[in-house]
């Protein structure tokens, strides 16, 4: 099957068509990534592409590093046949170049260790957020669910992690210790025959919570933090907590404010946290959180600040 | 059957999954509303183990620090 180049190559045709195809190397052949948001796949989704592989590529798919699929081996002349037939499917190409990504996320929502619906969440802010509009460089968004981190939000432009702070109910409480055991950190002691939480040394991951056999602990305050400017690869940067304990049409706002803040402010090829690093954190802070309860701010520390660089 | 009475599971040697395999095995021979306790070792077992059987609508009754383990008594949902 041919194509009129003119037909093709015009830019809302590229935008629709091309954004997704990566070319492969040592053939005239292409892969189309495939958005898959939070990394679920339905069965009828797996059914498509195994067809749209054998009929397209050569009957594989490659999963990559951020959870999402591509069918390898495909001919830039079919382009418009399997963008057609990737939409009767029900799924699109993802992001490539100078774009948004595709969100990824733990599997935080039946994670024994989850405080959040880490898919509802990621595909809210695909929902939102992911245009296709061109920004400065590329744009990482992940989710975790709790302060394990699975998904690596820290290493992403933004990351969000699911949070839930745990107190002691005294008079509930035997000393049992199983939370002692539950904590990762050692910051759950018996004093006295109760536990008492070192809220220094707590993450807020809500382990000794969910692990306490008598309901003695509960988790009054739970929530979102909000992680920016990390990335990973040639250089490499650990994003700064700039938010904490937010709701998530909190979080969801601060997301956009971001992606705009990023896309008015960002030079060409630089990625968010590197803007960040020329703004300053306080400013970039301000412009991103204005209308968000100050309480909600995570105070920058000299420490924190310093711990926010770039790392060959 | 009495939590004195009840049967005694010992999971201390074992490790994730066996842990659970072993007191899903042990709960499957005591009838509803029978009382299994079972001694585990501290971490991982205690973390997940009392959580996993109060989640699936099990009572627990006891549990207590011995030493580097820890008894757990559970009746069985009825």
């Amino acid at each position: 099957m041919s194509v009129d180049p003119s037909e093709f190559y015009t830019p809302k045709v590229i935008d629709a068509q091309l954004t997704g195809m990566i070319k492969t190397v040592g053939e005239n052949k292409y892969s189309a990534r495939l958005k898959v948001p939070a990394g679920i796949l339905t069965a009828g989704l797996l059914e498509s592409l195994a067809r749209l592989s054998r009929a397209y590529g050569r009957g594989e798919v490659y999963l990559t590093a951020r959870l999402g699929v591509e069918i390898p081996g495909i001919s830039g002349d079919r382009f418009p046949e399997i963008s057609r037939a990737l939409a009767d499917a029900g799924v699109s190409l993802a992001g490539c170049g100078p774009r948004m990504r595709t969100t990824v996320a733990c599997k935080g929502t039946v994670c024994p260790h989850g405080n959040l619906d880490t898919f509802q969440l990621a595909w809210e802010i695909e929902r939102r957020f992911n245009d296709g509009a061109v920004l400065p460089h590329k744009f990482k968004v992940a989710v975790a669910g709790c302060a394990s981190t699975c998904s690596k939000p820290q290493l992403n432009d933004v990351g969000l992690v699911g949070v839930a702070e745990p107190a002691v109910r005294a008079e509930a409480c035997t000393g049992c210790s199983v939370c002692v055991e539950a904590c990762h950190l050692d910051a759950v002691r018996i004093v006295d025959g109760k536990a008492v939480i070192d809220r220094a040394g707590c993450v807020a991951c809500g382990d000794c919570a969910k692990a306490c056999p008598l309901a003695a602990m509960d988790t009054p305050r739970t929530g979102l933090h909000l992680f920016a400017g990390g990335r990973w690869g040639r250089e490499r940067q650990v994003g700064i907590r700039i938010a904490e304990f937010l709701a998530g049409e909190e979080a969801l706002d601060a997301v956009g404010r971001i992606k705009a803040w990023y896309r008015d402010n960002g030079a060409r090829k630089e990625r968010l946290g590197q803007t960040v690093l020329r703004a300053g954190v306080g400013r970039f802070q301000a412009a991103v959180l204005g209308g968000l309860p100050r309480e909600k701010w995570t105070r920058i520390t000299p420490e924190a600040e310093a711990g926010f660089r770039v790392m060959r | 059957m009495s939590a004195e009475s009840a049967a005694i599971l010992d999971i201390t040697g074992e490790v994730c999954p066996m842990t659970l395999v072993r007191v899903r095995m042990a709960l499957d021979e005591v009838g509803p509303g029978g009382v299994l306790r079972i001694l585990m070792a501290a971490g991982e077992p205690v973390a997940s183990i009392p959580r996993t059987l109060k989640d699936e609508g099990h009572e627990l009754l006891a549990v207590e620090r011995r030493g580097d383990a820890f008894s757990v008594t559970v009746r069985k949902r009825p």
